[in-house]
C-alpha cells in the first residue's frame, strides 16, 4: 500500500467532495430563504388542496405534507405538531401525513446531493415522489376502515 | 419582504449545513478511502455480496446503506464517493437511501407528533427494499 497516494487520495477527495456539496448548498439555503421570506408558503392554498383531496384528509392536513416535502421532515414534523395542537387534525391525518413525509421530505436538499454524487437526478425524485403518493393513497384508503372497526371495538369494549 | 437579511441568512444556514456535513463526510470518506486500500473492505463485499445481489449492487454498496440508515444520509453520501459504483448502482442505492434513512431520528421525530411508529419502520425498510429490487429490473 503507498500511504502517500492514499493521503493524497484521502485529502484531494475530500476536499473535492466538500466543494461540489458547498456550491450545491449554499445557492439552495438562499432560494429556501426567499421563499420563506415572500411568504409565499401562505399563497399556495390551492397548492395543498389537490393534496388534502387525494388522501381524503382535512385542508389543514395539507400544510404539513408541503412544509415538510420542501423544508425536511423536522419542519414537516414542526407543522404536524402545530395543526395537532390546533386540533385541526384528527388521528387518521396523523397517520396519512406521516407515510407521506417519511418517504418524501426536504425533497430539494436529499435530491440535489444524491444527484452530486452521480445518481440520476430524474429517476430518484420521480421515483421517491411517485412512491410516496401512491403508498399514501393506499394507506389513505385502508385507515379509513381500519380506524372505524378500532373505533368500534374500543367503544364496544367501554361500554 | 427580500431584503440583505434573506441572502444573508440564507448564506449563513450554507454555511452551517455545509460545516455540518463536513465534519461528518470528511471522516467517513478518509475512513472509507483507507478501507479501500486494505483486504477489509474485500471482505466486507464479499460478505454482503449475496444479499445486495438483490438489488443488483456490490457488495461494498452495503456500507452506505448501512451509515444511511443507522446515522443519516451525509454518512452515506461520504462513503458513495469513494466507491467505484456504476451511475446506475448509485441511482438504485440513492433511491433506496432516500425512502429509508436516520431511521433513529427520524422515527423519533415521527413519534413526537404522536402516532404509533412500527408500522411507518417497516413501511420504510419495505419500500426501499422493493425499490431496489424493481430500479434493478427496469433500469
Amino acid at each position: 500500500m503507498d500511504i502517500i497516494a492514499v493521503v493524497q487520495e484521502m485529502v484531494v477527495g475530500g476536499f473535492k467532495s466538500i466543494f461540489g456539496i458547498a456550491i450545491i448548498v449554499f445557492p439552495l439555503m438562499v432560494v429556501l430563504e426567499i421563499i420563506k421570506d415572500l411568504k409565499l408558503f401562505d399563497k399556495v392554498s390551492f397548492l395543498t388542496k389537490p393534496i388534502s383531496r387525494l388522501f381524503n384528509i382535512s385542508d389543514e392536513a395539507g400544510m404539513p405534507i408541503l412544509t415538510g416535502l420542501i423544508f425536511g421532515i423536522t419542519y414537516g414534523a414542526g407543522a404536524i405538531i402545530q395543526s395537532a395542537r390546533e386540533g385541526a387534525m384528527n388521528e387518521r391525518d396523523l397517520y396519512v401525513v406521516n407515510t407521506f413525509l417519511v418517504l418524501c421530505h426536504g425533497i430539494f436538499e436529499d435530491t440535489i446531493l444524491f444527484a452530486a454524487v452521480g445518481a440520476n437526478i430524474y429517476i430518484i425524485l420521480i421515483f421517491r415522489v411517485f412512491t410516496a403518493v401512491a403508498i399514501t393513497f393506499l394507506i389513505s384508503r385502508f385507515v379509513k376502515e381500519n380506524q372505524a372497526v378500532a373505533k368500534t371495538t374500543f367503544s364496544d369494549f367501554k361500554g | 419582504m427580500i431584503t440583505k437579511a434573506t441572502f444573508v441568512n440564507g448564506g449563513k444556514n450554507g454555511a452551517y449545513i455545509t460545516w455540518e456535513l463536513a465534519k461528518t463526510i470528511v471522516p467517513v470518506y478518509f475512513l472509507i478511502t483507507f478501507l479501500k486500500h486494505t483486504p477489509v473492505i474485500g471482505w466486507i463485499a464479499k460478505y454482503f455480496a449475496p444479499v445486495m445481489a438483490i438489488f443488483g449492487l456490490p457488495g461494498d454498496a452495503s456500507l452506505p446503506l448501512v451509515l444511511g440508515n443507522v446515522l443519516n444520509p451525509y454518512f452515506a453520501l461520504a462513503a458513495i464517493i469513494p466507491l467505484d459504483l456504476t451511475g446506475k448502482e448509485i441511482t438504485i442505492l440513492s433511491t433506496m437511501l432516500l425512502l429509508s434513512h436516520s431511521l433513529f431520528v427520524e422515527t423519533a421525530i415521527n413519534k413526537k407528533t404522536g402516532i404509533k411508529v412500527k408500522g411507518i419502520l417497516l413501511l420504510r425498510l419495505g419500500s426501499a427494499i422493493m425499490a431496489g429490487i424493481m430500479l434493478n429490473l427496469f433500469l
